[in-house]
């Protein structure tokens, strides 16, 4: 199941909240209602991912059965651990259970034959944390255990939270109730993020599509428009993941922890990896970065770390040599930025810089998304062979991949359907509005917020706009409810 | 209860009226124009258009008025239902699914003699044009061609939200047949995009490629046991089952090229043996009508007939339904039909395929 279909919109979570709600006001405030609703919570989630099939099932159960068992075996020795035998001992355990969900990991990615288990490389990245911080005043418990793991908020795409916010959240909700303020706030961050990912990351999806499929007939400005259209589709399909996840979490008074914030702003790379995924930018910091031994060994080895961490940030976006050179190309663009220091101040934005960052960036996914290395080369030598322009010519083809329905039938009540040049006005209309949402814009979140206090003062003068705002949001959800039927997965629920 | 807490009921309470009443003109929309018509006929005089084989077949079958029906992959979709009413004044409903399989076959038969539909309770079903792929036959029996959007095939009202709350069904199948105001001619519906020009050889021979030579020969009985399950699961049960039907089944006039696949791949015993297993199968019934185009010397050899090295001119497919009308090409038993192979396995010999790919197109 996926946030963006009928069957989780209109059953799922209508079913899960009126759960929880129950929980909450009938069940009597006794040690047995956390658990209730940690039983609730691993029933739903279970729920939510048996639709992606037997063997995804299979592999996660053994994942967690795995996991579930040294954790629970260091977790028994940890309660003993009365000297230095045993720490070792316990240290060995978190190795062994560590070193399995490599394995495991590296096996389905690099050797299994067909089709990724979904999510295994999430899931996979949360066993790890649990397990190594398994003892930092933490004790094995099941239940506790199976709700971090399967939280389904979380599960396809991360973020890759910590155990202990998890939790916090998760105890918290049997003591609360789920109250209209948080629902008010929640569901218009999960509307946000529902336009974002099944209307803007769609249309553009589908010229990119398009594009790659036929890559030797495209002229310089579509190579440009195709590395920039994937940008922007994934930045709208990953932060619209984003946002949903958090309205689902926000509509049960949980705070999700933070994983995307308007990377595209970012002045420099290292700030681009302080708002893209930034639960992945952690985890590596963590648990690679650090023990490599971070700054703390000199400025070449601290060179070389960061290369690593960026070489098996690759390898884990996926196979092929084309996510090792994307890695790489942010890695060495992370060194340069080292070499010469950090120059953008927070609060202080620098065009050019944020500009120059976008372009990298752009080129770098051009590797994410193309087949093979020779059709990112191709897409990339388009761009600088100044023989492929033939006058900054579009093909018409590949600009009537961005004349979506809705903007077509506004077109038909003017004469603009009857001029030629009508697919190209679509086309810029929608890259000009993405990259205004995305450079210029707020994030969903402040937005949402901003909204959610409209919607909740008390003013008499903020009537008329507590309507407007809940006609905006009915209408962008019921447009988002229309366009479900055609929509495909996300992009990142692959990795 | 806080002010804080009215604003956020009413946003919660505002809110999901907008989206129901939303949500239920589109609903109420789509049940009354029913562009698959799921729910009822078409109504007079909407310029329905229809293009989608998998989500407007199921409907057409089931509530149309026809007493007839072509079903088959690409083979078919050039037929003018408007010929069978001309020749043999059957009204026919075009069903084809470019690239069935046997399963999607069954699939739509299956809704084409389901005696609960409006369809069958109004007309019995006289005849089925039926053509058969021979190299499908060789699928798994429950394999289809493209995943179906179930919603339009299962009797589950629940999933219907994706019929009724779907922006492709109310912008492309209700808001533009409004505004372009031109109904797809039924006769020709689903018919190729090849125009006039695409027919000759050149464009053949362009677009054409052999498959890679197979040293080691077929087994010549390997493809039986599949055909054998193919037919008797998914065409043979509605032969039996409805006797008053009479079946026109026919073999699809391939170019000369795909006997080239053929012999390249090395199976030309197997495939033979294969067409006179199905024949004999088919032949058993007295409904059955079997015609085998296959041979027919002048049109296959003559790769100006073709778009690629199977899909003929529609003229052909004009031909085919005189055939059906005359008896011509129609075998009445097993070694008719052995005649029909060795005169196909004459064509095969005596043709010069290295004349054919010597030449510059």
């Amino acid at each position: 199941m996926t946030f963006n279909s009928y069957s989780f919109i209109f059953i799922f979570l209508p079913v899960f909240l009126s759960g929880v709600w129950l929980i909450q006001c009938f069940y009597p405030d006794n040690g047995f209602k956390d658990k209730l609703m940690k039983m609730w919570l691993i029933a739903m989630s279970a729920f939510f991912f048996v639709g992606y099939g037997r063997f995804s099932i299979l592999v996660f159960s053994g994942s967690i059965l795995w996991n579930g068992l040294f954790s629970y075996v260091i977790s028994v020795t940890h309660k003993k651990q009365n000297n230095s035998k045993e720490y070792t001992r316990d240290k060995y355990l978190k190795a062994a259970a560590i070193a399995g969900n490599v394995v495991f990991l590296c096996f389905f990615k690099y050797f299994g034959s067909g089709a990724m288990p979904i999510a295994i490389s999430f899931y996979t990245f949360s066993q790890i944390m649990y397990v190594a911080e398994l003892g930092h005043g933490e004790s094995f418990e099941l239940l506790d255990y199976l709700s971090y793991i399967t939280f389904f908020p979380k599960i396809l795409q991360g973020p890759i939270a910590d155990h202990k916010s998890i939790k916090e959240g998760l105890e918290k909700l049997s003591q609360t109730r789920v109250n209209v303020n948080d629902l008010t706030a929640g569901i218009m961050l999960f509307t946000l993020g529902l336009f974002k990912k099944v209307i803007l990351a769609e249309v553009l999806g589908k010229a990119v599509d398009f594009g790659y499929q036929g890559l030797q007939g495209l002229t310089g400005m579509d190579a440009i428009i195709l590395a920039v259209s994937y940008s922007f589709q994934l930045y709208f399909d990953f932060s619209g993941y984003c946002d949903m996840a958090e309205g689902v979490c926000r509509m049960l008074g949980m705070e999700l922890t933070r994983n995307f914030d308007a990377p595209y702003k970012a002045g420099n790379i290292a700030e681009f990896w302080d708002r893209w995924h930034i639960s992945l930018t952690k985890f590596f910091t963590k648990y690679i970065y650090i023990p490599l031994g971070g700054s703390r060994k000199g400025v070449m080895r601290t060179y070389v770390n960061i290369l690593i961490v960026f070489f098996i940030s690759g390898l884990w976006h996926g196979t092929g040599v084309n996510f090792i050179i994307w890695g790489m190309m942010h890695g060495i663009l992370m060194v340069i930025t080292r070499l010469y220091g950090r120059n953008v101040k927070p609060g202080k934005r620098n065009g050019i810089k944020v500009l120059l960052t976008f372009i990298y960036v752009t080129a770098a996914w051009v590797f994410f998304r193309a087949p093979g290395p020779s059709e990112a080369f191709t897409v990339l030598s388009k761009i600088v062979n100044p023989d492929a322009y033939s006058g900054l010519r579009i093909s018409i083809k590949f600009a009537e991949c961005y004349m979506v329905d809705e903007i077509w039938y506004i077109f038909k009540v003017t004469p603009i359907p009857n001029w030629n040049k009508s697919s190209y006005i679509c086309m810029w209309l929608i890259l000009l509005a993405s990259a205004l949402l995305i450079f210029v814009g707020k994030t969903a979140k402040t937005i949402a917020g901003e909204h959610y206090g409209i919607i909740v003062s008390e003013g008499d003068r903020d009537g008329l706009r507590r309507w407007a705002l809940t006609l905006f949001y009915g209408i962008i959800f019921v447009w988002c409810v229309l366009s479900l039927g055609g929509v495909s997965t996300f992009l990142y629920v692959n990795f | 209860m806080s002010l804080k807490n009215k604003g956020g009921k009413n946003f919660i309470f505002r809110f999901w009226v907008v989206v129901a009443v939303f949500l239920m003109l589109v609903s109420a929309l789509v049940i009354y124009v029913d562009p698959f018509f799921h729910y009822h006929a078409p109504l007079q005089g909407f310029p329905y258009i229809v293009d989608n084989q998998l989500s407007q077949n199921p409907g057409m079958a089931t509530r149309m008025d026809y007493d007839s029906c072509i079903i088959g992959s690409s083979m078919t979709v050039n037929f003018h239902t408007d010929d069978f009413r001309e020749l043999m004044g059957l009204n026919t409903l075009k069903l084809s699914y470019s690239g069935a399989y046997p399963r999607d076959d069954y699939n739509i038969l299956s809704i084409v003699f389901d005696k609960n539909t409006p369809a069958r309770q109004k007309t019995p079903v006289k005849a089925v044009f039926l053509g058969l792929d021979i190299p499908t036959l060789t699928a798994e029996p429950d394999e289809i061609k493209y995943e179906l959007p179930m919603y339009l095939y299962d009797k589950n009202p629940i999933n219907d939200v994706k019929y009724l709350w779907n922006k492709d069904v109310l912008l492309e199948y209700i808001l533009k047949p409004i505004i372009q105001k031109k109904a797809t001619n039924l006769s020709e519906v689903y018919a190729s995009w090849w125009t006039e020009d695409y027919y000759n050889i050149s464009y053949v021979m362009h677009g054409y490629e052999a498959p890679e030579p197979v040293e080691e020969e077929m087994d010549a009985d390997l493809l039986i046991e599949k055909t054998n399950e193919n037919l008797h699961v998914n065409i043979l049960p509605f032969i039996i089952d409805n006797p008053d039907t009479e079946f026109y089944i026919f073999f699809p006039p391939y170019s000369i090229l795909y006997w080239n696949n053929v012999l390249t791949e090395n199976h030309l015993e197997a495939t033979m043996n294969q067409y006179k297993f199905a024949a004999s199968e088919l032949l058993q019934y007295d409904n059955v009508h079997l015609f085998y185009f296959q041979n027919m010397e002048e049109v296959v050899t003559d790769l100006n007939n073709y778009a690629d090295y199977t899909h003929y001119n529609p003229r052909i497919n004009r031909y085919m339904t005189e055939c059906f009308a005359n008896g011509t090409h129609e075998v009445c038993s097993v070694e008719e039909f052995e005649k029909e192979l060795e005169k196909m396995r004459r064509i095969i010999a005596e043709f010069d395929f290295e004349e054919l790919f010597s030449k510059e197109y």
